[in-house]
């Protein structure tokens, strides 16, 4: 909402036509002296020599898959193999015009790309520099076992076997493998050469790539971004999200000539005209051409068209075109790459999709036999000379399989390693991603936000213990603010973004006062795209960056779901620690907005692995975990009630601290003393269970102890386990709906961690399992303290004297599981 | 086909048996009535037979297992047949436990004797059913040496929780010094002392101490078979009964006559074998029709009442005690219920009872006047509802109008279950029991 540009309703309602240029298709045409002027007879042979590699490398893989044998050599292979037989041209003719700077990201089908990339890497590196990446890869291990062999030529030649073996070492799930195994097919890549992660998402690769273009525009970093994906691909939301994140009209508008445009990224589809068995041209899609989805999102539409990908050099062609309109800020591009595969989706795929003239034909068409004819007829190569290269490359993909599945220069980790555990998370602590000057507007003491904040009450009591007017308090949100803002004049990589970031400061207010701070490309407005908008954020801190995101409730995770679930946790392990993650998402937990804006879905991060999740309820806590979740790698997924935003600090009598400060990851802390009971909370019920706390002091002489979690991973149980102790009674609650509440897995390693302390059973009172209903209806929604007392009564402890008002019973337990409800 | 021997039905009361011994080994040609095995309830030993012809296959169980009756025990057939089927599955086992008390149910309501009537009693004194007690109460007790059945659950479901072993720490009596020194760890405290204002002395701690001086045993035997059963079936009488014991005697002067003249043989030579306990018993016989509450037995919440008399008597054998039972005693002549009485009790001795010999009883005498005991209290042999002993003769002084006279008398002692029988109705049944014995001329004339 930049009040720069004007909505004006007279140009908004003229009438007139909307005209689309013409998007070309297969334009390229062969011209062998132009090529040879271009890319040297040498390059002209490795493209040839680069796709029989990949043939023979997929070739191997189909056959063990296939028969159990490579070449009469046994091997049974348990993992996936997604193909890329006949593909081979369209990664090798991409990768041409590549330089190592330049990332690709890809899907499941994409080895013959991460060999294409870094075999064109490898071409454009010098010797000294490539034997210094793969001794530093991984200590030299992948280094160590290609060496052994002593029958490279040269350093390149080292290096070809260096990518060939640790790629193949990775998909048998080898420790020697470029992720020791953890990513396999699917996800294996080699970033020091450019080829950053493939997804096995369908899609997947769509909006990290557009972080991953964000990255190195924002941060002025050299080179371009490729989203490899299928034609199968077409369909997903999230790709129509990338193309819309990665097209927004503020780049060129609002960020500055200074910022060089849009994000430069290729929206590259791989068109096999198959996802999966379903036919995209005729049968899944309307489109037709693919290349016309360019036209309907921006003026340039998105300089679309389809490259004939059985032609090498028409797509390396099509490629140095692209890169230059990315170079002047003028993306993002789409291509139609046009390709086939021979091989089924799968192994288990017996094409029962297509017919065999289909695929006859396309093998006739073959683009290696098509390109070596070529060669032949141009006096490049003789047909001895083909078959000279065959088996020097049937030779090289043989030498580093038999390496690749031996068990003892090649073995597993052992099935009782822990090793993944080190990997989960990096647990690294970085002041600032990168050591520059942040680009910021004003000095941070000029920010107005920052000077009012100044005259705030850091603490919410005066003197006499009343509670300063909400006006004068320094708040939840204020916290946040400091710890934000903080961080954003340190690190000059950090950006934060999401819907209503800018301008408004959040639908929260929390960034309020950062607009004044942070130029566009730092803090701006997204697309109501919350799939790219995380999955964005995922490729901008993978690729060096701190990011910042946000989804405005809770109630919208549904929509960035493989965004977190699938890309944002997993990416630190499937790449065995080679990739950071140093991402914040920030998520509020909402109320009075009806059964689609008030859920707490924590439960459901907590369940993924490779999350850390975090639910302050208190000023002190916001600020200090907050700057805790900024100075990690890690994802953090950090949750904010939309109930405490203005709560002020009524725990710590100091008051929030101005300086800067961090909250021990994983611990809990009390927020009030007793001995009788524990009530352990997450999030905005603190201040129920307080509330029941001074009931039970009051009206029954209970001494109840009050714990605030904190987080939800890591989790320290320390301190609840100690109180319990103390107690023996212990109750947990939050406004996440029972079923499935996190509270009950605390529940249940309470029971485990300190069965013997138990005097009755970890009792949880969350919300009811019910939608959320209106605003005025909440109350029998959300827990109250009459469900906390009346669960102690019921399950606990009798309380003398006590009446009940709402039914907290086993029998209600077992009858509202009976029902579903 | 294979056939499968069945642990037999013993009596309406047997759940399962004890194999004692295979007389038959694996693979062994058996004919049809041969024995088995011997297996023991807990009132007799007694043989299985082979139902058929052929090989002993296999058996399923080892001596001194306890098998719930119905459940196959072995497997005849031919050679190399498959009888897998007949393999009886620990499931199955304890299925046919539920299977048998099912059926004894029902069998129970077939075959029951023409009631007078069945009433219901009302479940008044069920006690709270409690949940249990929470592992922190539980270790709490364990540490301070609380016997939790002195705790009362005060948490949800009467479950015991922590303030509820804390109120009987607190609410016990404190140890003496010396009992502080003599606590070793493992020893409990016991909830009563002994010592002055209920204090806890050390002689309470090694009286309670689960250690127990070895040094002073001499011999050390378990406690199995028939001296288990009556030790299962004793405690299980007394904790599940409300038994009281009713002291009275009878004028025996005409006891004693009768039996002098029985013995010199006057009348009949035959009656020389009626003892002065055949007499007494035969007096019961003749009075428990008009005591029909004592002649009945508590199943469940329901009493039920019985016409015919089945008279069980306590039989001292090497064994141990057994009990057989007269049935139908209502229908003996004086001369046969003596007979009966010997014949059934030579059985016991001799180990040649029958299981139905044993079981079924209403109603049981127990006579130990011939140790010379004055009194005491008979364990009531559940369900029945009331037992009676019979003590020695002692004379008793009596005042008549102008002096005071020593008549002998009988010394009886009338068990009741309270539950079911009021002390009025047993004292009833004694009195008319007392006049039946002193008039018992009378009584077997009639």
């Amino acid at each position: 909402m930049p009040k720069s540009i004007l909505i004006d309703p007279k140009k908004i309602r003229k009438p007139g036509v909307l005209k689309f240029k013409d998007i070309q298709l297969n334009q390229y045409k062969s011209d062998f002296k132009k090529e040879v002027k271009k890319h040297g007879k040498e390059k002209l042979k490795q493209v040839l020599i680069d796709m029989l590699l990949i043939r023979e490398f997929e070739t191997a893989l189909n056959r063990i898959k296939r028969e159990g044998a490579y070449l009469g050599i046994e091997y049974n292979h348990k993992g996936p193999a997604h193909l890329s037989i006949g593909q081979e041209a369209a990664a090798v003719g991409q990768a041409l015009m590549l330089d190592k700077e330049d990332f690709i990201f890809g899907s499941h089908r994409s080895h013959g790309e991460i060999l294409a990339k870094s075999f064109s890497a490898i071409a454009k590196t010098k010797d000294d520099k490539l034997l210094e990446i793969m001794k530093n890869y991984m200590n030299g291990t992948v280094l160590n076992i290609v060496e052994k062999s002593d029958n490279q030529k040269n350093t390149k030649d080292l290096a070809y076997d260096f990518i060939i073996y640790g790629v193949m070492a990775e998909i048998f799930a080898k420790v020697t493998g470029f992720h020791k195994g953890l990513g396999g097919s699917m996800h294996v890549f080699f970033a020091p050469f450019g080829s950053m992660p493939n997804n096995a998402i369908v899609g997947g690769s769509a909006d990290i790539a557009t972080g991953a273009a964000l990255y190195k525009r924002i941060n002025k970093k050299p080179g371009i971004v490729i989203s490899n994906i299928g034609d199968g691909a077409s369909a997903c939301g999230p790709t129509w999200e990338a193309l819309a994140l990665a097209s927004m009209d503020q780049y060129r508008t609002l960020w500055g000539e200074e910022n060089n445009g849009a994000p430069p990224i290729i929206f590259n589809y791989f068109n096999n005209f198959y996802g999966m068995g379903g036919q995209t041209l005729g049968e899944t899609m309307g489109f037709g051409m693919l290349a016309r989805i360019g036209a309907g999102v921006n003026e340039d539409q998105l300089h679309a068209e389809r490259v004939d990908g059985y032609n090498p050099l028409a797509v390396a062609d099509a490629i140095e075109r692209k890169k230059k309109i990315l170079e002047k800020g003028k993306g993002p591009v789409l291509l139609d790459t046009i390709t086939y595969r021979y091989s089924g989706h799968s192994p288990s795929d017996a094409s029962s999709y297509r017919t065999k003239e289909e695929m006859e034909l396309w093998e006739k068409n073959d683009a290696i036999i098509e390109y070596s004819n070529y060669l032949i007829k141009n006096k490049l190569i003789t047909k001895a000379q083909l078959e000279e290269y065959k088996d020097e490359v049937q030779e090289k993909i043989k030498d580093n399989f038999i390496k690749a599945i031996d068990m003892d220069l090649s073995p597993r980790e052992d099935f009782n390693s822990e090793y993944i555990s080190t990997v989960m998370f990096s647990n690294q602590k970085v002041e600032k991603m990168e050591d520059r000057k942040p680009d910021v507007l004003i000095p941070l003491k000029e920010n107005p936000r920052v000077k009012s904040l100044a005259k705030k009450e850091r603490y919410a009591f005066d003197k006499n213990g009343k509670q300063f007017s909400k006006n004068k308090l320094f708040v939840l949100r204020d916290a946040l603010f400091e710890a934000l803002i903080h961080r954003a004049y340190i690190d000059p990589t950090m950006v934060l973004y999401g819907e209503e970031n800018r301008d408004w400061g959040g639908a929260f207010a929390v960034y309020r006062g950062l607009t004044e701070s942070l130029p566009y490309h730092r803090l701006f407005n997204s697309p109501i795209a919350e799939g790219a908008i995380v999955g964005s954020g995922v490729g901008y801190a993978l690729s060096g960056g701190r990011s910042v995101v946000e989804l405005m409730y809770s109630d919208f995770l549904g929509r960035a779901g493989d965004e977190v679930f699938n890309q944002m946790a997993k990416w630190q392990a499937m790449s065995a620690g080679i990739l950071k993650m140093p991402l914040v998402l920030r998520i509020s937990t909402g109320n009075k907005y009806g059964a689609q804006h008030s859920q707490d879905w924590s439960a459901m991060v907590a369940h993924i692995p490779g999350l850390k999740v975090m639910f302050p309820a208190t000023p002190y806590d916001a600020k200090g975990m907050m700057n805790l979740a900024l100075s990690m790698t890690d994802p953090v997924v950090f949750f904010e009630s939309q109930k405490l935003y203005d709560v002020g600090e009524m725990f710590e009598e100091d008051g929030v601290p101005r300086d800067y400060y961090e909250i021990e990851e994983g611990e809990p802390v009390i927020r009030r003393k007793g001995k009788d009971i524990t009530i352990v909370t997450i999030g905005a019920t603190l201040y129920v269970a307080l509330d029941a706390a001074n009931v039970l002091k009051e009206k029954y002489n209970i001494e109840t102890e009050v714990i605030d979690a904190r987080f939800i991973n890591p989790l320290n149980y320390d301190l609840i386990i100690e109180s319990l102790k103390k107690t023996g009674k212990i109750v947990l609650t939050s406004d996440t709906v029972e079923r499935g509440s996190f509270l009950n897995t605390m529940a249940a390693q309470i029971s485990q961690l300190a069965f013997d302390e138990l005097d009755g059973p970890p009792v949880v009172v969350g919300a009811r399992n019910w939608i959320t209903p209106g605003a005025e209806l909440e109350d029998m929604f959300f827990p109250q303290q009459e469900w906390i007392i009346d669960a102690i009564h019921e399950r606990l402890l009798p309380l003398t004297g006590h009446q009940v008002t709402t039914n907290q019973t086993i029998g209600e337990l077992l009858y509202k599981n009976k029902r579903g409800v | 086909m294979a056939t499968a021997i069945l642990m037999p039905v013993q009596g309406n009361t047997v759940e399962s048996c004890l194999l004692l011994e295979w007389k038959k080994k694996k693979g062994d040609k058996v004919s049809k009535g041969d024995i088995i095995c011997e297996v023991e309830t807990d009132k007799a030993v007694f043989e299985v037979e082979a139902p058929e012809d052929g090989i002993l296959l296999d058996m399923f169980f080892e001596e001194g297992d306890d098998i719930p009756v119905l459940t196959n025990i072995a497997v005849i057939g031919n050679e190399g047949e498959d009888y897998e089927d007949l393999r009886p599955t620990s499931e199955s086992a304890s299925e046919e436990v539920e299977q048998v008390e099912k059926e004894v149910e029902e069998k129970k309501e077939e075959t029951k004797e023409p009631e007078i009537k069945e009433i219901n009693i009302t479940d008044s004194s069920k006690s709270r059913e409690s949940v249990g007690v929470s592992p922190r109460a539980k270790r709490l007790a364990e540490q301070k040496g609380i016997d939790l059945s002195n705790a009362t659950g005060s948490g949800p479901m009467g479950r015991i929780i922590e303030r509820d072993i804390q109120n009987v720490i607190n609410s016990s009596e404190p140890l003496t010094p010396a009992a502080k020194e003599t606590m070793t760890s493992g020893d409990s405290i016991p909830t009563e002392g002994s010592g002055i204002g209920g204090r806890i002395t050390s002689r309470d701690i090694l009286l309670s101490s689960k250690k127990i001086l070895k040094e002073n045993v001499i011999k050390e035997e378990p406690i199995k078979g028939i001296r288990k059963i009556i030790s299962d079936r004793m405690l299980e009488s007394l904790q599940n009964s409300a038994q009281l014991t009713l002291n009275s005697s009878a004028d025996a002067s005409a006891l004693l006559t009768l039996r002098e003249t029985f013995k010199n043989g006057t009348l009949d030579s035959s009656f020389g074998k009626v003892n002065i306990n055949d007499l007494i018993m035969y007096a019961v016989i003749k009075v428990l029709p008009n005591h029909p509450i004592i002649n009945s037995l508590m199943l469940g919440n329901k009493i039920q009442y019985y016409e015919n008399i089945h008279l069980g008597f306590a039989v001292d054998t090497p064994r141990g005690l057994m009990v057989p039972t007269i049935k139908n005693a209502q229908n003996y002549s004086l001369i046969n219920f003596s007979n009966e009485l010997k014949r059934l009790a030579n059985a016991c001795r001799e180990n040649k009872i029958q299981v139905e010999e044993l079981s079924g009883g209403t109603f049981t005498v127990t006579n130990l006047g011939s140790f010379g005991i004055d009194n005491f209290t008979p364990v009531i042999n559940l369900p029945q509802t009331a037992i009676l002993g019979v003590s020695r003769i002692n004379l008793k002084p009596i005042q008549t109008d102008s002096e005071i006279k020593f008549v002998p008398h009988v010394g009886l002692s009338l068990t009741i279950n309270h539950q079911v029988i009021d002390g009025v109705a047993g004292a009833k049944f004694l009195q008319d029991l007392a006049i039946a014995i002193k008039e018992i001329n009378l009584l077997i004339a009639i």
